[in-house]
């Protein structure tokens, strides 16, 4: 794919580089939405809500050429968490997305940013152990439960728990890393 | 800032705690910004997590419909609108994941002084949703709506600005044949105090008369 050439297709009103997008960026858009929402046919919402902001504002992409999976990452989460407001008001939530909501953050968050991209979230998973990348996959990029994850691995739950724990911790520890470096 | 909690922050983003752990954590975590802000940069983490380009696609019927659904609606914002819209939910974005805000607002007002609001149904629209988004100072105003059903011929959906001074009229939003539904204008520099969506005929009166769909919830000064 010409990844460069791609915002300016998109601008262009090109339909096809709205599929490319969709077929790099629907799955991950999907992922985000179906973890947070608990709910396949309300992520599914928000994928078609996210590529309608992409095609329907696309002009101004091209000309900041910012950078493309940032700029996809950050509509699809203010629009799965404009979801998960919605439904709060609506009193739908669940306890955990309750608990979730019921946060707020009290430092900045910009030296994250780079985060986004996910290229750089693949670098960040080679940091990990093979079991442990096995296990961030099934549970957190594939969205299966621990308990599912454990038995697909063959591993005890319990294990499965600490391992998880610990690669999480690495993960936030490498980020930390980045962070104070830049 | 630190605190010995930290690791229980993030394996809390994932129900990793056990029982005494989250029991601990919770009354832990209502009086500790440090840990506050960790399970705010584990929710970034798992969100980028999930978004990674590994995860598993949604079912095809849904590419067909997103991409037939552009090519049905070709039509384009005027180039200072696009921008406007893109760099509100940029900011908004980034602005959701980077400054202090309780729950999250209705009203959020980013960084760089874009305004975005949320558009709430009422019980005549429950299926609808929408955006306002506005640039405040150069006066643009952008909404954007979803989940509106047709009207019969000689209706319009008509946005009204709701001002101190009382509501005025926008202009009918343009509906695109699939429920989506748009309307770019001007509005005076610091006069939005919220906005809504009402049913009116296409040459709506002094006010709105007809049923409300869609209305600004939170205080939008
Ligand atoms: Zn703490």
């Amino acid at each position: 794919m010409q990844e460069a050439d791609l915002p300016r297709r998109l601008a262009r009103g090109d339909a096809r580089a709205l599929a490319e997008l969709y077929d790099r960026f629907a799955p991950g858009v999907f992922s985000l939405a179906l973890r947070r929402l608990e709910d396949a046919g309300a992520a599914e919402e928000v994928v078609q809500d996210v590529f309608f902001k992409i095609w329907h504002g696309r002009a101004l992409f091209d000309a900041t050429r910012g950078d493309l999976p940032a700029w996809i990452f950050a509509i699809a989460r203010n629009t799965v968490y404009d979801q998960l407001r919605r439904r709060l008001r609506q009193s739908r939530l669940s306890e955990a997305q309750a608990a979730m909501l019921d946060l707020f953050a009290t430092s900045g968050f910009e030296a994250l940013e780079h985060l986004m991209a996910q290229e750089h979230i693949a670098e960040l998973l080679a940091a990990l152990t093979p079991e442990q990348r096995d296990l961030v996959r099934l549970v957190c990029v594939d969205g299966r439960t621990v308990a599912e994850a454990a038995s697909l691995l063959s591993t005890p739950l319990g294990t499965a728990k600490s391992r998880l724990r610990a690669a999480l911790a690495r993960l936030r520890q490498t980020l930390a890393t980045e962070v104070r470096a830049q | 800032m630190s605190c010995d909690h930290l690791d229980l922050a993030l394996a809390s983003g994932l129900d990793l705690l056990g029982p005494d752990e989250a029991r601990e954590f919770a009354l832990h975590l209502p009086g500790c910004p440090a840990c506050r802000a960790e399970v705010e940069t584990s929710r970034l983490l798992l969100d980028a997590l999930a978004f990674s380009a590994a995860a598993p696609a949604p079912r095809p019927a849904l590419r067909r419909a997103i991409l037939r659904r552009a090519q049905a609606s070709r039509w384009r914002l005027p180039g200072p609108v696009a921008a406007v819209l893109l760099v509100a939910l940029f900011c908004a974005a980034l602005w959701l994941g980077a400054t202090r805000f309780p729950v999250l607002p209705a009203v959020t007002r980013t960084a760089s002084g874009y305004i975005i609001a949320s558009l709430d149904p009422t019980a005549r629209s429950p299926h609808a949703k929408g955006e306002v988004m506005l640039l405040p100072e150069a006066g643009h105003i952008l909404v954007m709506a979803d989940g509106l059903a047709p009207l019969r011929a000689g209706r319009v959906y008509e946005a009204w600005l709701l001002t101190r001074g009382g509501a005025h009229a926008l202009g009918p939003l343009h509906l695109d044949g699939w429920g989506y539904a748009w309307l770019h204008a001007r509005v005076p520099p610091g006069a939005f105090r919220g906005l809504l969506v009402s049913v009116e005929p296409a040459r709506p009166g002094p006010g709105p008369s007809g049923s409300t769909v869609l209305a600004t919830s939170g205080d939008a000064k």
